[in-house]
């Protein structure tokens, strides 16, 4: 029975530990389409400028993990 | 020397005088971030300049911004496609920091591939270099649109060219068994790195691509 729940425990947290990484490229994507739709419909510049801030924020913060320059903690 | 030549040798602790504990190790590794993001501002300055230069030209008669006609299909995909390279570069720094050395190497190729792919994408079909394959839409001199665009795609695609060459440098020192889950610096910096060429596409694909109302210029 342990035998069992070893490997599926072993992809459970392999699958967590790529999970941010997951969810982020996802944002990242739906932003990107979103802001394709609003400049071939509307061409707003501010709205444009916005979703282009919105990106930036979780590439910084996910991806380029900014917040270790002033935290004690490790990017993973 | 590359960043992760130096952080090869911060990541093993060479002898060069320093006290090779781990907390000793992840203050230097601190003060290599700090660095790192002090070279990102300074690099900021070049990427900011070019924007500014962008929406100051780029503007008709009566102020209203304006944009070359680039292929939409083109600038869609090359972005998706650094997107993607993004999620792979992070994907093996995660595996490196959890020991998993097989996902650590994989991930870093998949990201070169994908980089070239940029890279071929801007150059090929941005830029009409090989024009047999595909007719460019600019030409460098096609006045402040063409000087403007290959402006910023050259720089660019500068970064992303240096970003390659480093991600074969970790991949090269991985491979030989360096990098831990404790210790990866190198690996740390040049996916930073990887993140902020693809952060600078972020505003550049906009400003390039979708910004202002099309004007027809080209061969």
């Amino acid at each position: 029975m342990s035998e069992r729940k070893k490997p599926v425990a072993k992809a459970k947290v392999k699958a967590g530990i790529y999970r941010t990484g997951y969810i982020v490229a996802i944002i990242l994507a739906v932003v990107t389409g979103v802001e394709y739709y609003i400049a071939t419909h509307f061409n707003s510049f501010a709205v444009m400028m916005l979703l282009g801030l919105v990106k930036a924020y979780f590439v910084v913060n996910y991806f380029m993990h900014i917040k270790t320059l002033w935290t004690e903690e490790e990017s993973h | 020397m590359s960043v992760a030549t130096l952080g090869h040798q911060a990541d093993h602790g060479h002898a060069d005088g320093h006290d090779d504990s781990q907390a000793a190790y992840l203050e230097r590794t601190r003060r290599n971030r700090l660095g790192m993001w002090l070279f990102f501002a300074s690099e900021a300055f070049i990427f900011i300049g070019l924007l500014a230069a962008r929406f100051y030209l780029w503007v008709d008669e009566g102020g209203q911004m304006m944009r070359p006609e680039l292929d939409q299909v083109v600038g869609l995909i090359v972005t998706v496609v650094l997107l993607l390279s993004s999620y792979f570069m992070n994907r093996a720094e995660v595996s490196i920091a959890n020991n998993n050395r097989r996902d650590f190497l994989w991930s870093l190729v998949i990201t070169a591939i994908l980089g070239t792919i940029f890279l071929v994408g801007v150059i090929i079909f941005e830029w009409g270099m090989l024009p047999f394959i595909f007719e460019g839409h600019l030409k460098p001199s096609d006045g402040v649109f063409g000087a403007v665009v290959f402006g910023m795609t050259g720089m660019h695609a500068l970064h992303v060219l240096s970003g390659i060459v480093l991600i074969g440098n970790v991949w090269w020192l991985g491979r030989k068994g360096h990098f831990s889950a404790e210790r990866h610096w190198g690996v740390e910096a040049t996916a930073i790195y990887w993140h902020y060429v693809d952060l600078v596409w972020i505003f550049f694909y906009p400003a390039l691509y979708l910004i202002g109302h099309a004007y027809g210029v080209g061969h």
